[in-house]
């Protein structure tokens, strides 16, 4: 098998060789023994595995005739589920949400089976509720079934429940115009200010200037944006605590502004505690970077952004900074 | 307990070594026999190369079915409600079906015992059971209080479980949950309670939940016996409660393979949609199930829909699929893998040929799960008629009937049976074949 001639050998650790490996390649499998260079995406793996470990194409096959692989195109727009990381990507066109058998899959009891609807046009990207029991929401707009409004790319979506990052390639603030917004002629002329406000001023997509780090516990990190969040098990909060049973519907409440951060816990049962200390109801109490905040069963650490101006760089897009120099205002390229 | 994947991994020098052995997979290298075979088919041969395409995937777990060493020792909570609806037969019966759990039980296994209605008690702390006449009189000392406070029965039940986990590694775990009402006191909303389920699931214990009764709340029970990975049972009438109890602890004393885990290491250019009926967690380009513990000789399906983005043509492995569990009949981890490969081709016409009829049965069977679950939304909404319902049970017994699921095509019947007789408890009976069909068992 490894006699294959269509397999391109290279020395175990021959210091020329090593320029043809990846980035990706793990030093330690080069140290096996033989290693191959796969033909299709140029990883080196093992000689040991019938398949490359990075695209899986079959090592041993013969090489295809063309490896002309369509130009990798990055997706014109992406949504990140913030809980789990996951991406789900978007395609120019008509993308249908829900929780069975749609595009965007969003296995979560509160989603509707056939929930909503994004369309990608023109580098746009227009939100639609379809009658869902749960709603939508762009940013803080609850969305009237049937009426699409237009997102911008850095704009928190939630469906029922879940709760999603939009990422437009070309980075933050991008899908926005005037003339765009024109063409969404289901928006009523006088809710359109409204209806669009949250996509020209996101207030929750801020990236977080500062971070509730999960020191242990059931609960999940908690990003904090500038401004006041509240925190709770209520999908209703800015912050929403999934998986700790002893956070109340509304806990807690932290405001960020002018460099200082405080948290008030707002009459929680089993209260808020910030390094040891349970918080009186009502009562705020500044926040300092180390500080361990315990909300429920759920030990945090406070923590600031390291550079709260930088923009986030959202991985496997291409670098903001690079192709668009001024952020927000290229259009994205039609498709 | 011995760490065989260290092994496998600390010998990259040794294989290095050793080209003889080139081309072996180390997993297959020295085990004669293994406990869970793990085996994975493409839905389709061939897949359209260049193309956005989905396509299914199915992973099939096999448990030997050979008669090995003894039993796995079992560390086992019964649960009981004696809440004031279970006075008189139901509770006579509980008591008799105590009764012969102590009864099968072997001085190495453990039992506790927890009731609970207003109050919670521990009625046997987590011990050996080496007094069988003494747990018993405790047994009929059982009296029926008040009200339901399920939330802090189980978590008694699960503290008497847990009190004890250290030393019973390589024990099965399992809380019998028995109840005839809804959650009455205490914390009573079916999230909390399902996601405490939850996280004692990561711990390792299992929930079995029966239902006794026309009163019980079916979608909480079967959402226990989802998260946990236990088993589900509606006991329709008291005098049925011991044998219920009886075939559950045979269930649980079969097990081979428990805390079993199916990772999916996806290849570039390939996501995963879903697992139909289990809800995975998503790491960098890995996904993970746990699947619900295996009995001996017995098998379970995991299907998985995949998307592939534009691959050239060729032969490609999507996924490598590795599954870990506790080996229970040897006493020590086990592993096993499988590949996943399609073969990407631009001639539309070949997809046509390589469908796989076993890959397909497995749609067809999720698909059933998921109209049963839209029969039931439409009788609760009001939305389908007695009428309506029982036409679309019986297309769906037709869907079961056909893909060899004779068992769950009978619990149909039963349901349809009950639905004519105009009896409540259609959605008991339908929710049970969700549950077994959710969890793979074949």
């Amino acid at each position: 098998m490894s006699d294959e001639p269509t397999r391109m050998m290279t020395s175990p650790a021959g210091p020329e060789k090593t320029l043809l490996a990846t980035p990706q390649a793990d030093p330690l499998r080069t140290q096996l023994g033989g290693t191959t260079v796969c033909p299709v995406c140029h990883t080196t793996t093992p000689v040991l595995e019938s398949y490359c470990c990075e695209c899986g194409f079959l090592l041993s096959a013969t090489v295809p005739e063309s490896l002309k692989m369509a130009p990798e195109e990055a997706p014109p727009a992406e949504l990140v589920e913030l809980e789990t990381g996951r991406r789900h990507r978007l395609r120019v066109g008509e993308n249908t949400v829900g929780r069975q058998g749609t595009d965007v899959l969003l296995l979560d009891s509160t989603v509707s089976r056939s929930h909503a609807r994004i369309r990608v046009e023109n580098g746009q990207v227009f939100v639609e509720d379809l009658g869902s029991t749960n709603g939508t929401k762009v940013g803080d707009v609850r969305l009237s079934p049937n009426q699409p409004v237009v997102a911008t790319g850095g704009t928190l979506l939630r469906f029922g429940n879940v709760q999603l990052r939009l990422e437009v390639r070309g980075g933050e603030g991008q899908g926005v115009s005037l003339e765009g917004a024109e063409k969404t002629v289901a928006i009523a002329a006088s809710s359109e200010a409204t209806l669009l406000a949250p996509a020209m001023q996101p207030v929750e997509t801020a990236p977080p200037v500062a971070w509730l780090r999960k020191l242990e516990g059931p609960g999940n990190e908690l990003p904090v944006p500038a401004g006041v969040s509240r925190i709770g098990r209520r999908p209703a909060n800015e912050l929403v605590v999934t998986g700790d049973a002893y956070v109340s519907g509304s806990h807690a409440e932290i405001r960020v502004e002018n460099g200082e951060a405080w948290l008030t816990d707002v009459g929680s049962t089993n209260g808020t505690f910030v390094n040891g200390r349970r918080l009186m109801p009502n009562q705020p109490q500044r926040l300092e970077p180390g500080d361990e905040v315990k909300i429920g069963q759920t030990s945090y650490r406070f923590e600031w952004v390291e550079q709260p101006q930088s923009q986030e760089a959202p991985q496997g897009m291409p670098e903001p900074q690079e192709e668009h120099p001024n952020e927000g205002a290229d259009n994205i390229s039609e498709e | 307990m011995e760490d065989r994947t260290q092994i496998i991994g600390a010998s990259p020098t040794q294989m290095g070594a050793m080209p003889t052995q080139m081309g072996v997979a180390p997993t297959q290298m020295g085990t004669a026999l293994q406990t869970l075979e793990v085996e994975c088919m493409p839905g389709n041969r061939y897949a359209l190369a260049g193309d956005i395409s989905r396509e299914h995937a199915l992973v099939v777990l096999k448990a030997t079915g050979q008669q090995l060493g003894r039993r796995a020792p079992i560390n086992v909570c019964l649960c009981i409600d004696r809440s004031g609806s279970m006075e008189g037969p139901p509770l006579d019966y509980v008591k008799m079906a105590c009764d012969y759990v102590v009864d099968m039980l072997e001085p190495n296994d453990i039992l506790s015992i927890v009731t609970f209605e207003e109050h919670v008690d521990v009625l046997m702390p987590a011990r050996r059971v080496v007094n069988k006449a003494l747990i018993k009189e405790h047994i009929h000392r059982i009296e029926p209080g008040n009200t339901t406070n399920l939330y802090d029965g189980l978590v008694a039940a699960f503290m008497q479980i847990a009190s004890v986990l250290p030393q019973t590694q390589g024990y099965v775990t399992r809380v019998l949950l028995l109840t005839d009402g809804d959650p009455t006191v205490g914390i009573k909303d079916y999230s909390t309670i399902v996601q405490q389920v939850a996280e004692q699931r990561a711990k390792g214990i299992t929930v079995t939940a029966l239902g006794f009764g026309p009163e019980y709340n079916e979608e909480l029970l079967a959402g226990i016996a989802k998260r946990s990975g236990g088993n589900y049972y509606y006991i329709q009438r008291p005098d049925l409660i011991p044998e219920v109890f009886r075939r559950e602890l045979e269930t649980v004393m079969s097990v081979v393979a428990r805390n079993v885990q199916v990772r999916l290491q996806l290849s570039r250019w390939v996501n995963l949609r879903q697992v139909y009926g289990l809800q995975p967690s998503f790491g960098p380009r890995t996904v993970e199930v746990t699947v619900p513990d295996i009995e001996r000789g017995t098998s379970r399906t995991v299907l998985a829909e995949l998307e592939f983005e534009r691959h050239p043509v060729g032969v490609f492995r999507v996924a490598k699929v590795v599954v870990t569990y506790d080996d229970l009949l040897a006493n020590r981890p086990g592993q096993a893998s499988a590949d996943c490969v399609f073969e990407f081709t631009k001639d539309a016409a070949l997809l046509a040929q390589g469908v796989n009829p076993i890959v397909h049965n497995e749609i067809e069977i999720a698909q059933a799960s998921q109209n049963l679950q839209r029969t039931i939304m439409g009788m609760r909404t009001q939305q389908l008629t007695a009428m309506g319902a029982l036409s679309e049970l019986q297309r769906t017994r037709t869907i079961l009937m056909q893909t060899g699921q004779i068992e769950k095509a009978q619990q149909l019947d039963a349901a349809m049976q009950s639905l004519q007789r105009g009896s409540g408890d259609v959605e008991k009976t339908l929710m049970g074949t969700i549950v077994d069909i959710e969890q793979g068992k074949r």
